[in-house]
């Protein structure tokens, strides 16, 4: 015959772990699966930001060339870490 | 806050990037390659931008022969931009090849600085770069990292994106390098666990690291390089192993810091960062822990940014007329809820 302080104890473990378990399932409901995460990404990265519409150049030998050639002066971004694309200012 | 503001402000204009597309070749640069010139033929031209400059940063156009036309730290407004960029292509008109002297405006046209005359050297500037030689201006990544691209986006009191994405207050896009090393500490973790295992210190805080609105000066993980004190950190992932190959991610951090204070050169710098995001991902490894194939993560939460405000040197006008304002940017005061995508694999 079980003691009633085991049985108690036994319950109390089992009762935890399902609640535990249904939280872990409430969560998994709202946690996006590896496609929908991937979709959201795509979703949430803009593709038409303005900054991104002037193709920015790195190399001044790359520019002063297209420079001669062109007949256009260069105008220079000079800061702290690059601007371009997809980076931070 | 300068490149910030300049992105938001000035190439963010549609009439200002019409004119650059017509008219210039843009080129970006680091200012850290003008204070430090590198070796070559090219490092003769920084060189040139060092010894004309006015400031660190700042819009600056140079003609075909590598000789400074202009410098401007700021403008008097909008419209004063565009007059900046053709008074420079008029200047170009006159001297395309040759020497002249560098003028220079901390605010275009009103406030003008002292010419930097012409040196008289004219530089032989090669066509390209020598085979095998890097360019300064190249984007280096270590060898066997993963490059991941991150995405961050306010959302309004109904939970949408909110879509005005000028301002790096609302919409941001960065780069993170998940290092060889970092890969190699998660496969050792993931090969040694036996189910739920913590991730790497290291990849953890680089997640954590790049999910910030703002700009580079408000990073609440910058430490000195941004000036900033930390105030406080929570950082705690956790991967769980549903298969061999791919990894289920989830987390939690806080972070909060301010400007740090004490230094007579931070002076006038006054902002505080608080963002707070629970995080759910996945990362798919190779088989037998062989290698990181993807990351793929989303974190959502609260941020409250502000920068700026009264005994700061943030001007309250810089609203108004922020292109008069670069250098220091306008006041940000963000509060509100924030989501975070990052996305790596090998290129």
């Amino acid at each position: 015959m079980l003691r009633p302080k085991f049985i108690l104890t036994t319950a109390l473990i089992c009762f935890s772990g399902l609640a535990a378990g249904a939280e872990n399932l409430g969560e998994s409901a709202q946690n996006p699966s590896y496609k929908e995460l991937k979709k959201e990404w795509q979703d949430m990265r803009l593709p038409n930001v303005a900054w991104r519409n002037i193709e920015w150049k790195t190399c001044l030998l790359e520019a002063l060339r297209a420079s001669r050639k062109k007949n256009k002066p260069l105008i220079l971004w000079i800061f702290i870490d690059l601007p371009i694309d997809d980076k931070r200012c | 806050m300068f490149a910030g503001a300049a992105r938001e402000v000035v190439f963010s204009n549609p009439a200002v990037i019409k004119r650059i597309k017509t008219d210039f070749i843009p080129v970006a640069l680091k200012a850290a390659n003008v204070q430090n010139p590198p070796a070559g033929k090219e490092g003769e031209i920084y060189k040139e931008l060092l010894r004309t400059r006015p400031a660190p940063q700042g819009i600056c156009t140079m003609n075909s022969a590598g000789k400074v036309i202009t410098w401007s730290l700021s403008f008097d407004n909008q419209e004063s931009i565009l007059q900046y960029l053709s008074h420079a292509k008029k200047r170009f008109a006159n001297a395309p090849k040759g020497d002249l002297d560098a003028e220079r405006f901390r605010r275009f046209p009103s406030v003008k600085m002292q010419d930097v005359l012409g040196n008289g050297q004219l530089l032989q500037i090669p066509k390209r770069h020598r085979k095998g030689e890097q360019c300064p201006g190249e984007l280096r990544q270590a060898k066997g990292s993963l490059k991941g691209t991150i995405v961050g986006r306010a959302f309004d009191s109904k939970g949408h994106p909110l879509q005005s994405t000028r301002s790096q207050d609302n919409y941001i896009e960065d780069v993170l390098e998940i290092t060889a090393k970092m890969q190699s500490e998660l496969l050792q973790a993931a090969r040694n666990a036996n189910g739920r295992f913590r991730l790497p210190a290291s990849l953890a805080r680089e997640f954590v690291a790049n999910a910030y609105l703002g700009m580079l000066d408000v990073n609440p993980l910058g430490g000195d390089s941004v000036r900033a004190e930390l105030l406080s950190q929570s950082i705690e992932f956790w991967a769980e192993t549903n298969d061999t190959t791919r990894l289920t991610i989830s987390g939690v951090s806080k972070v909060s810091a301010k400007n740090r204070e004490g230094i007579a050169a931070d002076r006038g710098r006054k902002w505080t960062h608080l963002v707070d995001l629970k995080w759910h991902g996945y990362i798919d490894l190779e088989a037998e822990y062989k290698g990181v194939r993807e990351i793929i993560l989303s974190a959502h939460g609260n941020e409250q940014l502000k920068w700026g405000g009264p005994g700061s040197r943030v001007s309250p006008e810089a609203a108004k007329n922020p292109a008069a304002h670069l250098p220091a940017g306008r006041w940000l005061n963000i509060s509100g809820a924030v989501g975070y995508w990052i996305s790596a694999n090998p290129q």
